[in-house]
This record gives C-alpha cells, sequence and structure tokens, in this order.
C-alpha cells in the first residue's frame, strides 16, 4: 500500500507564520538562491573591503565570479525594493523566507545550510517606525509563541540597518526558569540601501529583520539539534501533526 | 576580543561583578561571548603580612613566622623556607585548604601538624603549592601593597571577559575604549594609567633619526635605541615598556628587562602589543638586529 507523504516540519511551521504575517498584511517573496554579489552584499551596505562582510562566512562559486550562495534573505528584500522603485509603489511590507547558506562548521546549533525568516516593511517616511517594527515582532511572538512572550532590542550592527538591533524573546518552558533568547537581527533601513534600490532615502523609511527559522521551531518545541531538520530522517517528519496548532 | 579586568582596573573601578558587568556590555551593544576565570582554587587562603620570625626550638634549618591576618587573630606558623623577613606580605593558608604538596606534586588537604613540638597554625605557600609554578625555593613574597587579610584568590586572580565588538564600534578595540564603556555604564570615571619611568643615560639626540612619512595617519612618533636598561627615550614607548615591565614581572620580583627571559627583541614585541592593547594604536617596524624604528 502506497503511503501517503507527509509536509515537512519547516514547511508546516512556515504556512503557520505566514498566516501570522499575513493578517498583519504582509504578503510573501521569493528570489534566487544563487545570488549576486551586489545584492547579497554591495546593495545592501556592506562593500567588499569592509569588516562587516567578515561577519558572514560566504560560499563562493568556483569559475563564476561575482556569483554567491547567499548568505541571508535580505537579498530578496534587495530585488522587491528594486521592484517598488520601478512599479512607483508608495508602501510594500513582505516577508520572504527561504533556504540561506553560510561557512559554518556544523554542531548542535549550527548548519551549513538553513532556512531563515526574513522580512520588510517600508513606506512613506514616518509611516513605518522601529516601534513598528517592536509591535511587529511583539505581535508575531505572541502569537507563535503564546500570550506570555516578550521581546526585548539590543543594540548591534548590521551594514544594511541603522540603528540595528538584535531581537530577543523570552520564552518559558513550563515548570522551567524562563530567559532571553536571541531570535532575528533586525533595524531601520540604511539610507544607502534605499539609495541603492532607486528609491528616494529622504521620502522613504522602514525596517528589515532576518532570523533563523529552525531556531524559532527548535525553542517552540524543545528540538535539541538543529541537524535533525536536514538529516532525512523521515521520523523527525512523523513528530509533527500537519495542521498548525 | 578577551579584556583582562585586572588590566581593566588601572583605567576604571570595577564596581560590578563579573557576570553583572557582562550583562550590561552586552545590553549595550558588545556582547560579552565568555567569561573566564584564571588563577587556581585558593579557598581559605589570605594574604598575610609577617610581624615576627623566631628561630624554631627545636630545629635548626626551621622557623617560627607569626602572621598578622587583617581581622583575625595572629596566627604562629613552622616554616622551612630562607627568605622571609618580618614586614613582607605572604600567602597564609589555614588548616583545611587544598593546596598543591610541594614533594609529591599532588594535590592534599592541609592539616593542622606539630612540626618537631611546635603546633602550626597554617602553612606559608610557594608558588609550586599553590600550583602557579614549579618554583618551590621559596615563599611567595607578594607585592607590598598587596592588602593584608584579602581572600589570595580576590588578589592574585583574573577574570577575562571575551567581547564581541562590532564593526562600527572599533573604539572597543582597545583597553582604554572598554573601560570608557564600562565607567559610563556604571557610572564611574575613566582615569589615566601611571605612566611613570625613569630615564637615564646620555641622551639619543643625534644617534637616531626619524621620519614620518604621514602625519595626518601618524601623529606621534618616538625613537628608541635599545642598547642598555633602563632605557633612554621618552614617550609612548617608554611608557610601554613600564606597564610591560609593571604587569609582567613576578610578584616581588626584582627583576630588568634585559634579564628578562623572552630576550631583547621579544621584549619589544611585547612592549608593541601592549601599546596597542592599551591604547588601540599601531604600531612598530624592526629594522635590524638591535634597531627598531618604532611609529605609534
Amino acid at each position: 500500500m502506497v503511503q501517503p507523504g507527509r509536509l515537512h516540519p519547516i514547511t508546516i511551521a512556515l504556512r503557520e507564520m505566514a498566516d501570522i504575517f499575513g493578517r498583519m498584511d504582509f504578503g510573501i517573496a521569493y528570489g534566487p538562491e544563487l545570488e549576486d554579489d551586489w545584492h547579497n552584499f554591495t546593495a545592501l551596505n556592506v562593500p567588499e573591503d569592509h569588516p562587516a562582510r567578515d561577519m558572514q562566512d560566504t560560499f563562493w562559486i568556483k569559475g563564476q565570479p561575482g556569483k554567491v550562495l547567499r548568505t541571508h534573505a535580505t537579498s530578496v528584500t534587495m530585488r522587491k525594493l528594486e521592484e517598488m522603485a520601478k512599479t512607483g509603489a508608495t508602501s510594500m511590507r513582505m516577508i520572504n523566507p527561504g533556504k540561506v547558506f553560510r561557512n559554518e562548521a556544523t554542531d548542535m546549533t549550527h548548519e551549513a545550510q538553513f532556512y531563515q525568516l526574513d522580512g520588510f516593511a517600508i513606506g512613506p517616511t514616518g509611516t513605518v517606525t522601529l516601534a513598528n517594527l517592536k509591535g511587529t515582532f511583539d505581535r508575531f511572538y505572541r502569537e507563535y509563541f503564546g500570550p506570555d512572550t516578550k521581546v526585548r532590542f539590543r543594540p548591534s550592527f548590521f551594514g544594511f540597518t541603522e540603528p540595528s538591533v538584535e531581537v530577543d524573546v523570552w520564552f518559558e518552558v513550563p515548570g522551567k526558569k524562563g530567559q532571553w533568547l536571541e531570535t532575528a537581527g533586525a533595524g531601520m533601513f540604511h539610507p544607502n540601501v534605499i539609495r541603492n534600490a532607486g528609491l528616494d532615502p529622504e521620502k522613504f523609511q522602514g525596517f528589515a529583520f532576518g532570523g533563523g527559522l529552525e531556531r524559532l521551531i527548535m525553542i517552540k518545541y524543545g528540538i535539541p539539534d538543529v541537524r535533525l531538520f536536514h538529516s532525512g530522517d523521515i521520523r523527525f517528519n512523523y513528530a509533527f501533526d500537519e495542521k498548525p496548532a | 576580543m578577551k579584556v583582562s579586568l585586572k588590566w581593566l582596573r588601572e583605567y576604571v573601578d570595577i564596581t560590578l561583578p563579573a557576570d553583572e558587568l557582562a550583562a550590561r556590555l552586552t545590553a549595550s551593544g558588545t556582547e560579552v561571548a565568555g567569561i573566564t576565570r584564571t588563577g587556581g582554587s585558593w579557598d581559605s587562603v589570605q594574604v598575610a603580612r609577617i610581624t615576627r620570625i623566631e628561630r624554631h626550638p627545636n630545629a635548626d634549618r626551621l622557623s617560627l613566622a607569626t602572621v598578622d591576618l587583617g581581622g583575625d587573630r595572629d596566627r604562629t606558623v613552622v616554616c622551612g623556607a630562607p627568605n622571609i623577613q618580618v614586614g613582607q606580605k605572604v600567602p597564609f593558608a589555614h588548616v583545611g585548604a587544598t593546596l598543591i604538596d610541594g614533594h609529591t606534586g599532588e594535590r592534599a588537604t592541609l592539616t593542622a601538624a606539630r612540626i618537631r613540638g611546635v603546633v602550626s597554625e597554617g602553612m606559608l605557600c610557594s608558588e609550586k603549592e599553590l600550583g602557579i609554578s614549579d618554583e618551590h625555593q621559596g615563599i611567595l613574597i607578594l607585592p607590598e601593597e598587596a592588602p593584608t587579610g584579602t581572600p589570595l584568590e580576590d588578589y592574585l586572580r583574573d577574570t577575562i571577559l571575551d567581547l564581541d565588538v562590532t564593526p562600527n564600534r572599533p573604539d572597543c578595540y582597545s583597553l582604554v575604549g572598554v573601560a570608557r564603556e564600562v565607567a559610563v555604564l556604571t557610572g564611574q570615571s575613566l582615569r589615566e594609567p601611571e605612566r611613570s619611568y625613569q630615564e637615564a643615560g646620555p641622551s639619543i639626540e643625534g644617534q637616531v633619526f626619524v621620519e614620518v612619512a604621514d602625519p595626518d595617519l601618524c601623529p606621534l612618533r618616538d625613537a628608541m635605541r635599545w642598547e642598555e636598561l633602563p632605557a633612554a627615550g621618552e614617550g609612548a614607548f617608554a611608557n610601554g615598556l613600564a606597564r610591560f615591565a609593571r604587569r609582567l614581572a613576578r610578584p616581588g620580583r626584582q627583576q630588568t628587562l634585559l634579564d628578562h627571559p623572552l630576550g631583547h627583541r621579544r621584549v619589544c614585541v611585547e612592549v608593541r602589543h601592549q601599546t596597542v592593547i592599551d591604547d588601540g594604536r599601531h604600531d612598530a617596524v624592526d629594522l635590524g638586529v638591535n634597531e627598531f624604528d618604532l611609529r605609534l
């Protein structure tokens, strides 16, 4: 007898997250996994000789200079901003989840290829603020993790945002002490990024965010090892219900 | 970047426990990735001041040393070391302390003992017994300013913070920069570290030629001819030299840099490193065997 297939836990989780963001009027965008240097780095205000490049260990392609396995899904954000400049739209909000690649040694909490939940919102100056960023995360975490979760920002640095923040979530496992867990990086678009897309940074303002997708699932369900997601072990799939809780 | 709290204390008072300081630094944008505590476990070992030394009535090679522990009553110990003198600060281990046995090299608990008929209320320690080195010829003599009664852990130990400095904060790639952050975060004041040194020897005017290729990039320059120590020279290099001598010299040891086991050239390299670590400045070029063209 033929067994019916099952959705991968990442697919299930992504549908749930897209639903939450969808109710906040965020669309979904996709882009190429094999990216060019412009969209992955340079356009995002991470020039070649800047130490910010060292923050992400990159896979380059032999024989294809200028091509890179994208290190974050923010490359798609850049593509959508460029699109916005061409169509003349005045605002946009999207999540752009997808697979990303980093040259890391794998262990319980690190993978060389993993998924990111990335996204952004942009609009006429004054309509999309840092407070909106906090509110968006607050809403998302309360819906995904539970009503007792809290959000906190810490100052940080990314080339494409200014100011930049690290986003922590306060998570309590029943019976255990709660703790602050780092889940994403975010910030307000750097004017150079807006300008590189072909938009006027005096007229537009917005925020961008990105974080590991598997990490969110691991936190919610207490999964100890990130390598389980891409191990190919089919039993991992059977641990999850297909319908979101 | 690794930061030694002991060295940081030269620039700013550390008024919080390391964990809390780390939490504040992280919340301010410079994440503390890890905290390492160096030094052995020296429970029940205190800094003591020798107040009296008498001959042991029953043993020629032993003496009875009485020590002041600050708050507690004085203790008398039997001691076989030849290098103790009244007034010195030494490590005193109480009965029950876990130390390295000087003869076997194994960890052992100090027990109450009667040595040649006299009760010894504890022990004065060598570096070997404290697990610092293999030095066992005499008692570890601590610097004069070691506060009597302080737990040795607090005095000799160090805590290292491993900082993840973000690319937009190059000012935190130096001790003085981190000290500035800590001062602001804890409501303390940044202070200039001690920059005292003695100049000696004839002036080197006319002996060394200094050329500044780019005054914008390199506002300071020092020249130093390294033939004898104490050195003739001035400014940043000499500061670095003095700091190096102070920090890397063993407690209680008199040692000129000329005799330093690292050797001339290596000492110069270390001094350069100190300047970079402390002030975030670069750097020197080695011209030859005994000459350095040092640009700071």
